[in-house]
């Protein structure tokens, strides 16, 4: 399995609130914007939420078929399976080594399984069944039994997680939190570089290349937002990635039983890369000496898009990473950093929950904000990319895409089409060839061509 | 006899008085030579004091000595050296590799402009006016250095320490003539001068393999003692990576501008005892499976004791790691397979943590088990692979602690190894040992610098018991996967060398290389 794949259909897009964009609107202090304290609950099985009367209905993708949907059309359900397969046998041999005993199998190993089968971990009488219902919902045992009444139907989001313990996943923000639990790692789920050398695939989560991957089959609707949803999901998935990403790494530094440094946090193709024929040639940072490592761009590459005050404080960090200074100096500036992202997600959010279905992102304004992700990629002058490297220009076209996607979603008839064959011509140079895992033969100027086809209006042909 | 000096010394006044004026050292009419100030080390006599005698067929002192039917100093000395060293042996280009040019927009046009457009970027540079062709940190391995020692910092400047104009030239290797150039051409005395007395005025004991390995290793494996270590900054910004080291196979493909004991006619023609006290010439051996033995020994060592002495200086400045050219660069460096193979081969520790660059393990304890060695480096080896492992890219401080104590290991066997014998019927003992080690499979599935120096190993041997072995199409085979000469027919320039070899490395797969070696082990 390849890690990223970058599908047709998948971008996704969206728009980016812009501090610029949005300085005259008035702030309102949302609740959202306070962290849940959700409702401590035991797991009661997906089994419990497989009626057919309730979500398992054998419809696809429809209201009441949900429980369907998911055992027969989303990778989740497999999750538990692929513990057994060969690919995690061989995983469990290599990180086992030279270590007297029997290892245990991945089936039975708490890491793997906090991922592959969270409820199994959380409990101690179900069977294993992969990412299941309560793995995102939330453990049901106090909302079983009541959240199909009308009473719990008209309880804020919050109540409903604070009350009986359902995660609020129409908060785009904690439900990418959600999904960058594993898809990204926390406290306790951390696939490290040790895992990946042994064969578990790169994690490179990012909220609209997920949501709209071909072979995930969603059982639900945005009924909460707007035609604007690409968009919204775009900034807050962005944001709340990267939070993810700044609080796990601050796990990874502070945690002395740690791997230090832990290679998964650098920029994977600027190490692996055949020498012989590699493509893309990093810049050499005016802080950094050639030859260093370089902190990895997936989770930050756009974060300056979103918030110029922030990127400065990632910058920082990226310092910190890479001199390297001591652990717990790293930590405290990731801590830092994922505190404001987190809290900028949230704002975003509070934005969305309030504008969303009653005053969406115009088609001008997406357009406005396609624009500046273009510019973003590539130096002032246009004849680089601004992060020369496979994440950065890969983050910059999903980025790129969701607005595009988006735009289209609110102004059918206004999208500019122009920009769609440079899309289409980037996201299959970004490829990789068959059988390797890595932008070997990329070639980066018929990228950054492509790139500079996407500029501003005015300039476009 | 009449003293060999008398008649030499008529030949330079009656026959070539030219050679006087430039075998007189210090001489002010030899402009060349700049006396450089006392703490800059001894005056270097540069390679244009050597041409005179060394400088072949179109000097007029080489036909003067060519005529020389009473001494026949040719019998001891090629006199060509010079011109061979000159025209087809990379060292003379050492110092013009990293001179950087430009165009007129300031693009570079060689390799060390790229890699000073690099290297004057890094923090450390920048603002330093950093020129590679007179960075320390260069110089140390690509001029000579009058005053070898640590540099200060990459920033640290030339100054008077280093002679640039011939690159790697005699004195680099041979040592500072300033004492031995007037005795060195006195042959009756000189030759029957003792290897250490002649230490004693400076001239390296290049015939000694222990000292020769030395004085490669300093530069061709590293030697932060006398500043000189190939740092991963120096790799990324274009400096080619460093070929595994191999005494005899270096001094073969150097190209060789001297005899072997066996092709030097003056040599054979002493008495036992005295080539062999004067010249470690011994008549009984073949002519390199002792130096190749040492040799193995003393790079083992000079690897080691680079990696302990780095590590201890990195482990000092907190939260520092290894620097990244102590590992093998191609344990990060190749592009991911789906699948992949180096999964399915599994790994030696921790999986995702960066392996040391390869050493030649099965050449050195096949050369200890031919000396009957005490010393055993399995475990120090283990416990250097654990050292690596303990995180990503090493402890340094582990790292130093087991290197050194395995730099420690190589002197102890070095005295067991000069003490082992290396007849033809040994030499065929030493070879079958390091042939049966390579056939194991487990010594086939190796990367491409280990490999190399394996083969390397073997080859050398093998052509000391049996010369044509080179002819075969096995041989050819197997030089097209790791190359068994080092250097290419023609010399070339350092960018058309380093395309076909990074080629080569990558092209390298264990599963070809396994097959081609045991056909030509056949």
């Amino acid at each position: 399995m390849v890690a990223i794949r970058l599908s047709a259909g998948a971008l996704i897009a969206v728009v980016l609130a812009f501090s610029m964009a949005w300085a005259d609107r008035p702030r309102e202090e949302s609740p959202s914007t306070v962290a849940y304290s959700i409702r401590p609950a035991k797991f009661v099985g997906s089994l419990s939420c497989a009626s057919a009367s309730c979500h398992a209905s054998g419809e696809l993708k429809s209201a009441g078929g949900e429980y369907t949907t998911w055992s027969d059309g989303d990778p989740h359900a497999k999750a538990y399976e692929v513990l057994s397969n060969e690919r995690s046998r061989r995983m469990v041999t290599l990180l086992h080594g030279k270590k007297v005993g029997t290892p245990a199998p991945a089936y039975e190993n708490k890491l793997c399984l906090s991922c592959h089968a969270p409820e199994a971990v959380g409990s101690d009488h179900l069977t294993p069944v992969g990412v299941g219902c309560e793995s995102c919902h939330g453990p049901a045992e106090h909302y079983l039994t009541t959240h199909y009444r009308s009473d719990f139907k008209s309880l804020s989001r919050r109540e409903k997680a604070e009350q009986f313990g359902l995660a609020p996943t129409k908060d785009l923000a904690f439900r990418t939190a959600q999904c960058a639990s594993c898809h990204v790692g926390d406290s306790t789920r951390d696939v490290n570089h040790d895992l990946v050398a042994a064969g578990h695939p790169r994690l490179a989560f990012e909220y609209g290349g997920y949501h709209h991957n071909p072979k995930y089959a969603r059982h639900w609707n945005e009924s909460a937002y707007g035609p604007d949803f690409d968009a919204r999901s775009w900034e807050i998935g962005q944001l709340a990635s990267a939070a993810a990403a700044a609080e796990l790494l601050a796990v990874r530094a502070r945690d002395t039983d740690r791997p230090w440094p832990e290679l998964a946090e650098y920029s994977c193709f600027a190490c692996h890369k055949d020498l012989d024929g590699a493509a893309w040639k990093p810049h050499v940072a005016p802080l950094r000496a050639a030859g260093n490592l370089p902190w990895g761009n997936w989770y930050f590459a756009t974060v300056g898009l979103l918030s110029p005050e922030v990127q400065a404080e990632v910058d920082a960090l990226a310092m910190a990473v890479e001199k390297p200074r001591p652990r717990s100096e790293v930590a405290t500036a990731a801590d830092k950093v994922a505190q404001r992202l987190k809290r900028l997600a949230s704002e975003h959010q509070a934005r969305a929950d309030a504008d969303s279905k009653t005053r969406p992102y115009t088609g001008k304004q997406l357009e406005t904000q396609f624009d500046r992700v273009v510019r973003h990629a590539l130096t002032a002058d246009g004849t680089k990319f601004a992060i020369a490297d496979w994440d950065g220009a890969t983050q910059h076209y999903l980025s790129a895409a969701a607005l595009y996607h988006s735009w289209a979603a609110v102004d059918p008839a206004g999208r500019d089409a122009r920009p769609r064959p440079a899309l289409e011509a980037i996201r299959s140079g970004l490829q990789f060839p068959y059988g390797v895992d890595s932008p070997r033969g990329a070639r980066p100027a018929d990228l950054l061509n492509q790139f500079r086809r996407l500029r501003p209006v005015e300039a476009r042909p | 006899m009449t003293p060999l000096i008398v008649r030499l010394g008529t030949l330079f006044v009656g026959g070539v008085a030219a050679i006087a004026v430039v075998l007189t050292p210090g001489r002010e009419s030899v402009g060349q030579v700049a006396k450089a100030p006392a703490a800059a080390g001894p005056t270097t006599y540069s390679a244009i004091h050597c041409i005179g005698c060394h400088g072949g067929p179109d000097t007029p002192s080489y036909r003067a000595y060519m005529a020389d039917n009473i001494n026949r100093p040719t019998e001891f000395c090629k006199l060509t050296e010079h011109s061979t060293w000159n025209s087809d042996d990379l060292h003379s280009l050492a110092y013009e590799n990293i001179r950087p040019r430009f165009d007129d927009r300031g693009e570079p046009l060689n390799l060390a402009g790229r890699m000073q457009i690099v290297l004057a970027r890094s923090p450390d540079r920048k603002d330093k006016e950093y020129r590679v062709e007179t960075a320390a940190e260069c110089l140390t391995c690509h001029a000579v250095d009058r005053k070898p020692g640590r540099i200060a910092g990459p920033t640290e400047k030339a100054g008077e320490r280093f002679h640039t104009l011939h690159g790697v030239s005699c004195e680099s290797c041979h040592g500072f003539a300033e004492q031995w150039f007037g005795p060195h051409v006195q042959a009756a005395t000189w030759r029957k001068t003792i290897p250490a007395d002649k230490s004693k005025l400076g001239l390296v004991d290049l015939r000694d393999p222990a000292i020769r390995a030395e004085k490669c290793a300093s530069c061709h494996v590293g030697n932060t003692a006398e500043g000189k270590f190939v740092t991963h900054e120096m790799y990324a910004a274009g400096h080619p990576p460093l070929p595994p080291f191999e005494l005899v196979t270096y001094s073969r493909d150097q190209p060789r501008h001297y005899f072997t004991p066996s092709e030097n006619k003056a040599l054979k023609a002493l008495p036992k005892e005295d080539a062999e006290k004067y010249f470690h010439f011994r008549s009984e051996e073949t002519e390199n499976a002792r130096a190749f033995a040492i040799g193995t020994v003393a790079t083992f060592e000079a690897s080691m004791r680079l990696l302990a002495d780095d590590a201890e200086a990195t482990a000092k400045r907190t939260g520092e790691m290894l620097d990244l050219a102590h590992f093998d660069c191609f344990a990060c460096h190749h592009d991911l397979k789906v699948p992949s193979d180096r999964q399915a081969r599994g790994y030696r520790g921790v999986p995702g943590r960066p392996i040391p660059r390869s050493v030649p393990t099965d050449s050195i304890r096949a050369v200890l088990k031919h000396a009957n060695s005490a010393t055993n480096i399995d475990a120090g080896l283990d416990q250097l692979a654990k050292a690596f492992d303990a995180r990503p890219f090493g402890d340094p401080v582990q790292v130093a602690r087991e290197a050194r104590a395995l730099a420690e290991s190589a002197v102890a066997a070095r005295g067991e190894v000069n003490k082992a014998s290396f007849t033809a019927a040994e030499a065929q003992r030493l070879y079958d040992a390091l042939a049966a080690r390579a056939a194991d499979p487990k010594s086939m599935a190796v990367d491409h610098d280990t490999a190399q120096q394996l083969v390397w190993g073997l080859d050398v041997l093998r052509r000391d018991l049996k010369p044509t072995a080179t002819d075969s199409p096995a041989h050819a085979k197997l030089d097209g996967i790791v190359r068994l000469s080092l250097r290419d027919r023609e010399r070339k320039t350092v960018e058309a060398r380093l395309a076909p070899r990074l080629k080569q490395l990558y092209g390298f797969e264990s599963k070809s290389f396994g097959p081609a070696l045991l056909e030509w082990l056949k």
